[in-house]
């Protein structure tokens, strides 16, 4: 379970955080939705034990962020917007390290990475050096990583990204199998569709702050809208604005 | 002429904001980033403060210069002297400019119209390689004071000694550190080995001019009365400063040669940034295969796997080298390498280990930011970290000893000294650096201050080690020394348990 309570970020004058506040239960799939640099990364940087934050409490397993981030990290299966992998390592190599790191039995890390490898279809690249990987290949890669442990947490930050549509379908049900298995799943996409097939709840949150929270249901008809796409633009308070610059475009060309 | 400054001053500006992020001792702590940071960003104030640290070290070193009027003597300390900003320049600009490119600060440039952008990363580098000017420059001006022709002359050769210690790190660069391998390929460990030999020759070749010349001198009387008593090698070729137009002939030469290295190292720098050369080989992957030990072993695996393959990486490590390289040459000119030479040349190489913090650390580019997604202690990352800063001194060492071996079987009592004292000045190192309070791990701001507190810090820790057996007779002196080793090695792992 993750638990949020009046989470802050402060940056010098910038207020990345604002007092959030929301819980991912055991077996859900909760969407964090927001538009860029509405605090989404920031806030699962915090819940993955890297960054600390300036006020206010984080407890993933009952474990508190800021008191033992090492023991959140062993916990969490975390997939940033993008891959910061070695470069001259193989993908090979880089899972020996997190296998080694996460202290997993020789036989458990072969049988988990084989198992992904063939998933994800990187077989072919296991002993490629990283850097010469293509970026779609170098998200697989890193999705692996955090998945190797088998983590009771995941926290993935637009984790599709890059991803081949077969790729994307895989994880989608390996999500929906983690879920089954009872695995808080926090998760992050700019795909607003995606998240209305897979998402149990959702949080949107705006200029640091989660202005809305519930069910897909719950927010249209929060919302009087009648898809996600829609809830979203609304809620944000983009859609005039989309409105008056397609205007402007159109009358510009 | 103004854009090559105002796209410098940002790519410092993001250098410096990078390493700043991912220092552990500021990263938390508002305040203390931001302050850190807004001196971090200022060109000029970085340039005074490493300056200042140096010049103190400059005007000790000018003592001598002051203090004689032998042109003899003045010649040898201007010839020591002007080795240092050559290595400093060779250092830098190996080591950095892998690590800039590797932060991707010239990823925005790529799309740009620029028809040599590696003159950026020239420019780049130089500002941290001036700094290495002010340990001279007190010489310099006692010189110039002194015997204002002279003292030109020294200046000149110190500017040349920088500026060809800038174009070989940047010809070392850009031959071993652009290049990417496409596939990992049993023929690996070897092409890595000849890379290390290349490696090996580009840093000995001014030891091998000095051969060459002696060759030539000895078989042509033509060239031998017109080198006379010098070595045509620099820093050696510096001792000329009192014969100006002998001097000046030298001079030319080498700037000539040197522009040329520099203008094909940087045209060659930049092609390989905006296309690596991919070195694509045949070869069908192997499943996966998990291998054996822990995250210590596998944190230094890991690094030793980064410096090899990014083998500029590797000049950080190749120091010692440089400062062994003479007395083992002396040494063994004499057709003999004394148990005693070795313990001094042990030593020289445990004291050097320490010049492999810096690039140990540069492993960690935006790396470092998946590293901080996996749950590693921070005394783990210290101890794989100067485990694997010791690892090429120990290599090094061993040569040493193996080689003294062969002269004096009794010299392999110093078996020891070969694994203690590298190990023992890189604890002290990373425990010194890693010094902020909290658990998370990252990579410490390590400036050429710190550098040169470090030598001095691990002067006193094997001045402890070394004196008993210096005055105490073996085998009970030698114990001692040992015991001493030993027991610091200890205290220094509790404390990183602890």
């Amino acid at each position: 379970m993750i638990e949020v309570h009046e989470l802050y970020k402060v940056f010098g004058n910038n207020i990345a955080v604002n007092g959030i506040s929301f819980t991912v239960h055991d077996g859900e799939i909760y969407g964090l939705l927001g538009p860029n640099g509405s605090g989404k990364s920031t806030t699962m940087k915090i819940l993955a034990g890297i960054l600390k934050p300036t006020k206010g409490r984080a407890l993933i397993e009952g474990v508190e962020v800021v008191k033992d981030p090492i023991k959140v990290k062993e916990i969490v299966g975390y997939v940033p917007e993008t891959p910061t992998l070695y470069e001259s390592l193989t993908p090979s190599e880089l899972f020996d390290l997190v296998g080694k790191i996460r202290k997993l039995p020789r036989e458990e890390l072969e049988e988990r990475v084989n198992y992904f490898v063939k998933a994800f279809g990187v077989e072919e690249y296991l002993d490629q050096f990283i850097g010469t990987l293509s970026f779609g290949t170098q998200q697989k890669v890193s999705l692996i990583t955090a998945l190797l442990h088998d983590p009771k947490v995941l926290i993935l930050d637009e984790a599709m990204n890059g991803l081949d549509p077969k790729s994307a379908r895989i994880l989608r049900e390996l999500l929906l199998e983690f879920k089954k298995e009872g695995k808080s799943i926090l998760f992050s996409t700019h795909v607003l569709p995606l998240a209305e097939m897979i998402c149990d709840r959702i949080g949107v949150i705006y200029q640091g702050k989660i202005i809305a929270e519930g069910t897909i249901e719950e927010l249209k008809e929060k919302a009087h809208e009648e898809n996600l796409e829609d809830v979203f633009l609304k809620l944000t308070e983009s859609k005039d604005e989309i409105l008056t610059v397609v205007q402007a475009l159109k009358e510009a060309l | 002429m103004r854009r090559l400054f105002e796209i410098v001053r940002i790519l410092y500006r993001e250098l410096h904001y990078q390493i700043v992020k991912r220092n552990p001792l500021v990263a938390n702590d508002e305040k203390r980033f931001k302050k850190q940071l807004k001196n971090a960003l200022s060109i000029k104030r970085n340039l005074a403060l490493q300056s200042l640290a140096f010049i103190f070290f400059g005007i000790f070193m000018a003592s001598g210069i002051i203090l004689s009027d032998n042109k003899i003597v003045i010649s040898s300390l201007a010839v020591s002297l002007a080795l240092v900003p050559f290595i400093f320049s060779l250092y830098v600009t190996a080591v950095q400019s892998s690590y800039v490119v590797s932060l991707g600060l010239f990823e925005p440039l790529k799309s740009l119209p620029i028809r040599v952008g590696a003159l950026y990363l020239s420019e780049l580098l130089l500002i941290d390689i001036s700094v290495s000017l002010s340990i001279v420059l007190p010489s310099a001006i006692v010189l110039l004071i002194k015997f204002p022709i002279n003292g030109l002359l020294f200046l000149l050769w110190v500017l040349v000694g920088i500026l060809a210690g800038h174009s070989i790190g940047l010809l070392i660069f850009s031959l071993f550190g652009l290049r990417i391998a496409h596939r990992k390929t049993r023929g690996q460990m070897l092409k890595n080995l000849f890379k290390i030999l290349g490696l090996f020759a580009f840093m000995s070749m001014f030891y091998a001019l000095s051969y060459l010349q002696e060759y030539i001198s000895k078989n042509s009387e033509k060239f031998a009365s017109f080198f006379g008593k010098y070595i045509v090698a620099y820093p050696f070729s510096v001792a000329s400063i009192f014969e100006p137009s002998k001097s000046l002939v030298f001079l030319t030469g080498y700037f000539i040669g040197i522009s040329i290295l520099y203008y094909f190292s940087i045209s060659k720098v930049w092609k390989e940034i905006l296309e690596p050369k991919i070195t694509s080989e045949k070869g069908k992957a192997e499943g996966f295969k998990s291998s054996f030990g822990g995250t210590i072993f596998a944190l230094t695996l890991k690094d030793l796997r980064v410096i090899f393959r990014k083998t500029s990486m590797l000049t950080g490590f190749l120091v010692p080298i440089y400062f062994v390289f003479p007395q083992l040459f002396i040494a063994l000119r004499s057709g003999n390498l004394s148990k005693e030479q070795v313990f001094g040349l042990l030593f020289l190489i445990g004291l050097f280990s320490t010049s492999g913090a810096d690039a140990i650390l540069k492993v960690e580019g935006k790396e470092m930011d998946f590293l901080r997604t996996l749950p590693i202690s921070k005394g783990q990352f210290i101890l794989s970290k100067a485990f694997s800063m010791s690892l090429i001194p120990m290599i090094l060492a061993s040569l040493i000893l193996g080689l003294g071996t062969y002269f004096d079987s009794a010299t392999l009592y110093l078996i020891p000294y070969v694994v203690l004292l590298p190990l023992n000045v890189s604890l002290l190192t990373m425990l010194l650096l890693f010094r902020y309070k909290g658990k998370e791990i990252g990579i410490p701001e390590i400036n050429f201050g710190e550098v040169l507190a470090l030598f001095l810090v691990n002067s006193v820790l094997l001045a402890f080690i070394g004196i008993p057996a210096f005055i105490i007779n073996a085998p009970k002196g030698l114990a001692i020394s040992y015991a001493i080793a030993l027991l610091s090695l200890f205290l220094m792992l509790k404390k990183i348990k602890g």
